[in-house]
């Protein structure tokens, strides 16, 4: 098999192109967010956010039909609330935001679960809601753009604010940061990427995309810039070595980017020479630094 | 609005026992497919009452049986399901039920010879028989002589129930034979999104090409659908089929590329909802064939 055939035939293929397309941008602008969640301790907010979009999306299937657009905004509504509300939680009470999010999400997903038991049809919604990365067409596409550059921009206006409230928030409200509101704009920002990548690409790419590149990239740097570029081209390395393997081997493509990703996360975690596992064990675990 | 239909069903049932002076109460059925329960009121019109869980439009192949589905499957004196696997909740939702009656796999009491093994590589047999009208009449002779033995004393009538009906499917079969005759065999090449059409393919003579496998629930690959794609080209294709119970995204995918049309959508898991025009096995039977010969025979 010639370079040619291995690397760029693939990509003769239209539906190659717009799914690794959609994988590339979505994997930088969840390269750059999953970073914040890593530091942030949220990363298992994508997880729980997947299952709280049920209630919106039944209800958005309730009135709407199987309409891509209603079951999009129904599921950002409900996710919307999950996050912003366990947010909120978690600066008016004593519970901590992960346990607020913990709460929500399940109470969002019973709800889910209980308002399509009353459907009039069991259809399977999640077959509807959750997209493959060989599907995607030109709207998915169009979307995953638009949020990707938005993200990108964002990250790129409020870097400051957003540095400084991920590592030491007292002190950003000390200096007369708005840090709720950074906060409460990066997790909005977090449910439209995750609810635009479920429906593009699936549910285990999109998570995959929000945590691995992410948690690989904090093995390796203690600089929040270097983090975030280094997640972002795992993001994107994995999104193509991935979807050449899928296209190769026969594997489910979602899946085969999710392992390429996964098999960068465990290089790192066993060899990073600061923070890996083999130094863990010759020396003892260590703390990181800063980031 | 389901409940007065059944309701209605139950009334209908009940009149025709008073007017043929029978003092048996109705053999309760429950089915687990949208085919069956139409071949169970067939057969046992007038004898037994049919609840069907499944409902149309619902993919079988990842149904969520509710608690009233239970408690409707342990009142049941006789289960129907589609067998071969494709119910894989069945265990469970019959033990769960604690019901004492009989469980009838249809497809599992196929003669062996009916039984079609899936894609190559995969050991699993296709579970969508009911494509296949040899498979119906056999299905329905199977339905007969469980309610036979069930109902003893109605088993006349039954007999009778089903000879109408297999005549029926002959018909039907007549029918299929014209129409898909028209078809030339090089032109009978079936795209669809899940590989649900093997026992028509085996039938008349098509190769099936399914973007996934025998299940909704199998995930396509890149290879896989790259191979699609060439083939169309290659055999000059000029349709693909997108199905009721399937996300057609893939579909629309493979139209964009290719530039093939997408034909009419088939019912692949049974038969279709109140109001679609494949509410009757015949109307989905004939839908399907019509949509298939009609847009592989467009030039």
């Amino acid at each position: 098999m010639s370079l040619h055939d291995l690397l760029l035939a693939p990509f003769s293929y239209e539906f190659m192109r717009r799914g690794l397309l959609s994988a590339v941008l979505l994997g930088v602008s969840g390269g750059l967010l999953g970073c914040v969640l890593v530091l942030r301790r949220l990363a298992l907010m994508g997880d729980a956010l997947s299952h709280s979009l049920l209630p919106g999306v039944a209800v958005a299937w309730l009135l709407f039909g199987t309409s891509t657009s209603a079951l999009f905004f129904g599921g950002l509504f409900a996710g919307l609330l999950t996050a912003l509300g366990s947010a909120l939680l978690s600066r008016l009470t004593r519970v901590k935001e992960d346990a607020a999010f913990g709460s929500l999400f399940i109470v969002f997903f019973g709800l889910g679960v209980a308002l399509i038991s009353k459907l009039p049809t069991r259809i399977n919604l999640a077959d509807f809601l959750f997209g493959n990365v060989l599907g995607v067409g030109a709207s998915d596409l169009r979307l995953a753009g638009a949020v990707s550059a938005g993200t990108a921009a964002l990250f790129a206006i409020f870097y400051r604010s957003i540095l400084l409230e991920t590592f030491d928030p007292v002190f950003h409200r000390a200096t007369g940061g708005r840090g709720g509101l950074v906060h409460l704009g990066f997790l909005t920002l977090t449910v439209l990427n995750l609810v635009a990548a479920m429906q593009t690409m699936g549910i285990v790419l999109a998570l995959g995309l929000f945590l691995l590149p992410a948690v690989s990239a904090y093995l390796w740097c203690d600089r929040f810039f270097s983090m975030l570029l280094l997640s972002v081209g795992l993001a994107i390395c994995g999104s193509v070595v991935g979807i050449l393997v899928s296209f190769h081997a026969g594997l489910a493509s979602g899946a085969s980017i999710v392992l390429c990703l996964g098999a960068a996360f465990l290089v790192s975690v066993l060899f990073s020479p600061r923070y890996g596992a083999l130094r863990g064990l010759r020396l003892g675990p260590t703390r990181p630094p800063g980031a | 609005m389901r409940l007065a239909r059944e309701f209605a069903v139950l009334g209908l049932a009940a009149a025709a026992c008073v007017a043929r002076g029978a003092q048996q109460p109705l053999l309760r059925v429950v089915t687990l497919s949208t085919v069956l329960s139409e071949v169970a009121r067939e057969v046992g019109a007038g004898h037994v009452s049919v609840a069907g869980l499944v409902h149309p439009g619902v993919d079988p192949h990842t149904f969520n049986p509710s608690p009233a589905d239970i408690r409707a499957v342990a009142d049941a004196q006789v289960v129907l399901a589609s067998g071969l696997s494709l119910e894989t909740y069945l265990d469970r939702l019959v033990a769960a039920s604690g019901s004492g009656g009989d469980v009838v796999a249809v497809g599992d009491a196929l003669p062996a010879a009916f039984a079609m093994p899936g894609a190559p590589g995969g050991g699993e047999t296709d579970p969508h028989w009911w494509h296949s009208l040899d498979c119906m009449v056999a299905a329905t002779d199977i339905v007969r002589a469980e309610f036979a033995r069930a109902r003893p004393a109605s088993a006349a009538d039954f007999l009778a129930n089903a000879e109408g009906y297999k005549a029926r499917l002959g018909k039907l079969k007549a029918w299929a034979d014209a129409e898909i005759g028209r078809l030339p065999p090089n032109r009978r090449h079936l795209v669809t999104s899940h590989d649900a059409f093997g026992y028509l393919a085996r039938d008349y003579g098509f190769e099936v090409h399914a973007i996934s496998g025998l299940s909704t629930d199998s995930e396509a690959d890149a290879r896989h659908l790259a191979g699609l794609i060439d083939l169309i080209r290659r055999e000059g294709i000029p349709a693909v089929f997108a199905e009721d119970s399937a996300n057609p995204r893939l579909v629309e995918n493979l139209v964009r590329e290719t530039g093939v049309r997408l034909g009419a959508t088939l019912y692949a898991d049974g038969l279709g909802p109140p109001g679609s025009g494949a509410e009757t096995f015949d109307s989905m039977y004939r839908h399907n064939v019509r949509a298939i010969v009609g847009a592989l025979s467009a030039r």
